[in-house]
């Protein structure tokens, strides 16, 4: 077991070092001019401006010295300075995250309850109309690109509800965090959840209906292991086999699913909080993208690179927990 | 012994049951209308082919069959003056694991890999009876060391992959125990286990039963097994049943020609050897469109118009208790005085004479072979110094248990795996060196034909390509090759568009052993050629291999596990254990003269089909489960389970085998065999 | 014969692709889509890029049938015009990711030890990156436009065919009946493109037709957050970010766009979906 944890940990130096360079040989090695996109723009810099900037990051300097910077700024956790505002990356990370964290937690939150209730009930109720039911809706939340439902979200639940003049309760804030309220970071108070369920929804589909579908299948695939049936000849309760015996074992390739996933639930974020104008890092990431400030968009996507590779190491230590066979290492268990 | 089942001590009866499965294809009729019961306490053998619907008659009890998309259009499950058929979940829960248990094939599957075995068994007793979790669990213990598992109270805390196979079967059957139900369901308990395991497991079972008074339903397709444990037998074919009998009845004076037809094609120990088996032409039907009158009639000898246009009822015959769905009882009941009667002793010797000619140089010769492989902790010695010799149009067989190494030398004599050391010699060329060029010309010479005629073809691919690839990976023509070798085989040349899914097992492995002889090779390795086979397909396939070697004076080297099959094709035997040769010797010899322990053993714990025989013969009985091969210690390897080593050697003469590990040499017996107190014993 | 069990079409694989109904509506949709394409000059009556501010955001109309834009644009013209763009950027950035992924895989597959070892840990740093993530600050560092997008997209593809590839390749390199080609004596490269390779690009033939449709919304996601597609290119995630600000009085704006991206995303998941019943000859056709 702690062989287990300390082998898997160890694969990550590699990962890191090389997600680091590449990032590294990206922004700084890559035909496109450095120097054009910190000095803002894709026009001409004159000859100070150049030599300002080359200077200032040290780009007149050979490569491998420019890589041993870029490390030891790294691993300071220093993110560099965002060129349209002046300000430290590091500032504008700390005021945008909470906004991202809470998004995320909720999405995660919908995605791993009702994306899993969904995937057992239709397993369990297999070829009956919540099945279908939910294999269609899956299908079709998977291919909605989530900024188009997002708008149509807004435009049914804010700008039609608002028009029509539907009662109070079906008409949703479309814009911003609203007063921004929170008890124990994550509960929003007051009439906080308003502004926050929608993009959670919109943030959350695509997620939910994987998880669903492959929960489903996860599922289906155990129920018709030996061991069930066992589970059953012994005289236990449809619910104790069903969701201790067979969820237990169903649950491996979903917990990885999720973990994969938050990758592209990250991109997923960056688009929701756009459409929404939450004030995360997803919509810092797209105004950077727009006034071209390289840093910004270079130091938070370092910082979401780092929380993806790590929440991926956990899922890759829950299996531990949840296989005897990976526990005890057992070679090929898996 | 068939008493308790008339005197009205019937448990549990199944009656005009049908189960169909509604499929893409169409309706499935795996059972169609069977009867049968069990009396308290007895054992009731059912046997038949995959597909006969044994088992699921059996689900079908506990109602583990599930509706949809099994439909049940007909009968009853009596037991405990209830319809188990028409009871509610809750009523079937209160049965299940209490009443009537069951067990499986697959031990490793059966078991919940994610939780502790202990907790397992545990669970079982939890469900039925209100005891506390640690009162239940410290049951688990005490029922798991009733079975033998040693220090079960550590093992308990395990999970089943941390167990043996024998072991997880064990805590099966302590699962299904736990609660003492009246009836054991037992579906295929050891076919997924080796021979001498499945010798432990059915003498734990017979002991726990008797201590119990449990009945028991043994499902198995192994006749021999039934023989040695059923006191009544039920023969299903095509989900109906052929035929119901007294054990010794049935055996001996068999009433359907589907059960005259598997006991003549069984290659067994105790029969003639050397002589073609006795195959059933064709192959079981299919569920999908069972033949109308008797389901047997495509494939039977006996049959005539009646039996094209009526299903045969199932009636009583002579012997009280004794039923067959047959319209030719009486000309079935005179084939059977005519041909299981007579001991096989017309064909004995018949076809003793060892093909291979003396005096010539072999065919093949294996020096020293050995194949190691570094795994995690050391060394596993898969193949540990193997010798031997297979001489022109000889089959030389290599039997033992499953990982004794023996694939593992069959694939280093081909060079499929490279030896870690030895000398591999065919027809005075050592192979070991052969250059990579060299090796594939040689490939004409030296083929193999493998265990799952289903992955080892290629499932896209047709026939065809199949059976042409040989000739243009050497440059050679195709053309017309492919229908001489489909003929060759047994096949049609409406064979040779299909793909290997479109084939059924039989046919699969015939265009396996095509494409083997398709380059007219001089050595075939057979590994495990007919295991994955059913019985009467076996008999085919054995049979097709016999001609083969006569036509085409092919010497084999045939591996495999069942010692019946080996009885009927080998013309010498080696027992392999551990990675090394425990005897070699002539087939007659090592049938009726073994000298190592463990041959003796093996021997003795494959069951004959024969109830008397079977209920007569010496038992020597092994201990344990194979121990790992990897850094064995020194000495003998087999004196952890030597019966010999255990009971009979006094403390100076174990010494030897601790320290010193034997020789495959002869000491005094006519033939080799690697134990220092060697001694020859007739087990079969 | 032969061929069908190669991978190659043949009637059976296309009646169990047919069987598969939504598989048949999403290749209806991708033969319309890329008909429109190719015609879509002749089956438009304005020119995508022809500005006319006197028809500034007008709803749809006989005239315009989508609608116009701020600029007063044909909509309907810009939506076909946009299929162009979505269909190449797609199409070609999973040839790239294929390229590269079907190299890389067998060669790690089917070599093993070191190579093996060196292409999964490349893996595992592309794949450390968010996919939609990456492009954006890949494209941010290395400038916009329609070539940038579709390497970018591709380049970041390749992981999933790699890995794929290479596990097939394993699972096929240790079955019977490449053992049984080798005891034949077909040499490596006849096994590796006979055997091993045929029963290894199933798998990645699914994997690439809903590849496309991931691309596909990956463009439009990075031309609406603005690191795509750059003006004057009718693309529809452009569209779609400049029609946002236009929710309450042109909802048409985002409408069709939208609703063009979702069918062309959904039709590659459906055709994906045929194409696995159609290509495992082991499922039965009655």
């Amino acid at each position: 077991m702690g062989r287990y944890v300390l082998r898997r940990t160890l694969l990550l130096v590699p990962v890191v070092w090389g997600a680091v360079s590449v990032l590294f040989v990206v922004f700084f090695l890559l035909p496109g001019d450095p120097v054009e996109v910190m000095a803002g723009g894709e026009r001409a810099v004159n000859t100070e401006t150049r030599a300002a900037i080359e200077a200032k990051y040290g780009l007149d300097r050979p490569w491998y010295e420019q890589y041993g910077r870029f490390w030891s700024q790294v691993a300071q956790g220093d993110l560099g300075i965002s060129f349209t505002q002046g300000r430290s990356v590091n500032d504008i990370l700390g005021e945008t995250a909470p906004a991202s964290v809470r998004l995320a937690v909720w999405a995660v939150a919908v995605e791993v309850l009702i994306g899993m209730a969904a995937g057992v009930v239709c397993a369990v109720r297999r070829q009956t109309f919540v099945d279908a039911l939910t294999s269609v809706s899956t299908t079709i939340a998977v291919a909605v690109p989530v900024f188009v439902l997002g708008y149509l979200l807004q435009y049914v639940l804010g700008v039609y509800t608002f028009q029509h003049r539907f009662p109070d309760w079906a008409r949703f804030p479309v814009q911003g965090i609203g007063p921004d309220s929170w008890a124990l970071f994550f509960v929003p108070t007051g009439s906080q959840w308003r502004y926050l369920i929608l993009p959670t929804v919109t943030l959350a589909s695509v997620s939910t209906a994987l998880v669903a579908r492959m929960t489903r299948a996860s599922m289906l695939e155990v129920m018709s292991a030996d061991y069930m049936r066992t589970a059953t000849a012994k005289g236990l309760r449809r619910r104790t086999v069903v969701l201790k015996h067979g969820l237990r074992n169903a649950l491996v390739p979903v917990v990885t699913l999720v973990g994969l996933d938050l990758g592209a639930l990250m991109g997923s974020a960056v688009l929701t909080e756009t459409v929404f104008n939450w004030p995360g890092m997803g919509s810092a990431i797209q105004r950077a993208i727009t006034s071209l400030d390289a840093p910004i968009v270079l130091g938070l996507t370092l910082v979401l690179v780092a929380a993806y590779v790590v929440v991926n190491l956990l899922v890759d230590l829950s299996y531990a927990f949840l296989d005897p066979r990976i526990r005890y290492g057992k070679p090929g268990a898996r | 012994m068939t008493a308790v089942a008339e005197a009205g001590g019937t448990v549990l009866a199944v009656e005009d049951l049908r189960v169909h499965f509604d499929t893409d294809v169409g309706v499935v009729k795996a059972v169609d209308g069977v009867s049968w019961s069990l009396g308290s306490g007895e054992t009731l053998g059912i046997v038949g082919e995959s597909g006969s619907g044994k088992s699921v008659a059996a689900l079908t009890v506990l109602g583990l069959v599930p509706a949809p998309p099994a439909r049940f259009p007909s009968g009853r499950v009596y037991f405990d003056g209830r319809d188990l058929l028409a009871a509610g979940e809750t009523e079937l829960r209160r049965v299940r694991g209490r009443r009537i248990s069951m067990i499986f094939q697959d031990p490793l599957n059966s078991l919940n890999p994610v939780f502790e075995v202990g907790a397992q068994v545990a669970e079982a007793i939890r469900a039925h009876d209100k005891v506390g979790r640690a009162a239940a669990r410290r049951r688990a213990v005490d029922l798991l060391r009733e079975v033998g598992i040693p220090d079960a109270d550590r093992r308990s805390e395990e999970y089943p992959h941390q167990l043996s196979g024998g072991m997880r079967q064990r805590v099966m059957i302590a699962m299904a125990l736990a609660l003492d139900p009246q009836v054991l369901l037992a579906d295929e308990p050891t076919t997924a286990l080796d021979v001498t395991v499945q010798a432990q497991i059915m003498d734990l079972l017979g002991r726990l039963r008797a201590d119990r008074g449990t009945a028991m339903v043994l499902i198995s397709h192994d006749l021999g097994l039934v023989a040695g444990q059923a006191d009544r037998v039920v023969v299903m074919y095509a989900g109906r049943v052929a035929e119901v009998a007294p054990v010794e009845d049935l055996y001996h004076r068999p009433r359907h020609a589907y059960t005259l037809g598997l006991l003549s094609s069984l290659a067994h120990l105790g029969g003639g050897a050397g002589h073609r088996l006795r195959a059933i032409p064709g192959q079981p039907p299919s569920l999908l469109a069972v033949p109308p009158g008797c389901p047997f009639h495509p494939r039977c000898g006996f049959a005539t118009e009646v039996c094209r246009a009526e299903a045969p009822p199932l009636a009583p015959k002579e012997h009280p208790g004794h039923l067959a769905a047959c319209h030719h009882s009486d000309r079935v009941a005179e084939a059977a005085a005519a041909t299981l009667e007579p001991a096989a002793a017309v064909y004995r010797n018949r076809h003793m004479t060892t093909a291979g000619s003396q005096g010539t140089p072999p065919l093949l010769e294996v020096d020293g072979l050995a194949k190691h492989y570094r795994v995690r902790g050391g060394t596993m010695r898969a193949v540990d110094g193997v010798s031997f010799t297979v001489g022109r149009g000889e089959t030389l067989a290599l039997v033992g248990e499953s990982g004794c190494g023996k694939s593992t030398t069959a694939r280093s004599v081909l060079r499929l795996v490279e030896p870690t050391s030895g000398a591999v010699r065919f027809d005075g060329e050592n192979i070991t060196g052969a250059s990579p060029a060299r090796l594939r010309a040689l490939r004409r010479e030296m083929q193999m034909v493998f265990q799952d005629p289903y992955a080892s073809l290629n499932p896209r691919m047709t026939v065809r390509t199949i059976l042409s690839e040989p000739f243009r990976v050497h440059g050679l023509d195709p053309d017309g090759q492919v229908t001489r070798l489909l003929d060759l085989v047994g096949l049609g040349s409406e064979h040779s568009g299909r793909y290997p899914h479109e084939l059924s097992g039989g046919e699969r492995q015939r265009v396996g052993i095509a494409r083997a002889v398709a380059l007219g090779p001089k050595l075939v390795v057979c590994d495990e050629p007919v295991s994955a086979l059913d019985v009467s397909i076996q008999a085919q396939v054995l049979n097709l291999l016999a001609n083969l070697q006569e036509e085409l004076r092919l010497a084999y080297l045939f591996i495999a596990h069942d010692l019946s099959v080996v009885r009927h094709i080998a013309h010498r035997v080696a027992v392999m254990y551990q990675g090394g040769l425990v005897e070699l010797a002539d087939r007659e010899t090592l049938f009726e003269r073994p000298a190592h322990p463990y041959t003796q053993a093996l021997l003795s714990a494959v069951p004959v089909p024969d109830p008397v025989k079977q209920r007569a013969r010496p038992r020597i009985v092994v201990r344990g489960d194979v121990s790992s091969p990897v850094d064995p210690p020194g000495g003998c390897r087999f004196r952890s389970r030597c019966p010999k080593f255990a009971t009979e050697l006094a403390d100076a003469e174990r010494r030897r085998c601790i320290e010193d590990a034997p020789a495959l040499v002869d000491r005094g017996h006519g033939h080799p065999a690697a134990c220092h107190y060697a001694e020859v014993v007739n087990v079969v | 014969m032969a061929a069908g069990g190669r991978g190659v079409p043949s009637p059976e694989m296309w009646r169990r692709f047919r069987r598969n109904r939504l598989a048949t509506v999403g290749l209806a949709i991708i033969l319309v889509e890329v008909a429109a394409a190719v015609l879509a000059p002749v089956i438009t009556f304005a020119d995508p890029g022809r500005v006319d501010p006197a028809a500034s955001l007008s709803s749809p109309s006989a005239d315009h049938w989508f609608g116009t834009d701020l600029l007063g644009r044909d909509l309907y013209s810009r939506v076909v015009y946009g299929a162009r763009v979505s269909l190449q950027v797609g199409i070609v950035a999973v040839l790239i990711a294929l390229a590269i992924g079907l190299v890389a895989g067998a060669a790690a597959g089917w070599f093993g030890g070191f190579v093996d070892g060196l292409v999964m840990r490349v893996t595992d740093v592309f794949l450390a990156f968010p996919y939609v993530l990456a492009a954006i600050a890949v494209i941010t560092a290395v400038g916009r436009g329609k070539t940038a997008v579709t390497v970018v997209l591709g380049l970041l593809g390749w992981m999933p065919i790699a890995r794929l590839i290479r596990s097939s390749v394993l699972q096929a390199k240790q079955t019977d009946y490449v053992e049984a080609a080798r005891a034949v004596g077909a040499a490596d490269l006849r096994i590796l493109v006979g055997h091993v390779l045929p029963n290894a690009v199933q798998p990645v033939v699914v994997f690439a037709a809903m590849f496309v449709g991931t691309a596909v919304l990956s463009e439009a996601a990075l031309s609406f957050l603005g690191a795509g597609i750059t003006e004057p290119t009718a693309a529809w995630g452009l569209m779609m970010a400049q029609g946002k600000d236009f929710l309450f009085t042109a909802p048409h704006l985002l409408f069709f766009p939208g609703a063009a991206v979702f069918l062309t995303v959904m039709a590659f998941v459906f055709v994906g979906d045929g194409l696995r019943d159609a290509l495992d000859p082991r499922v039965a056709v009655r």
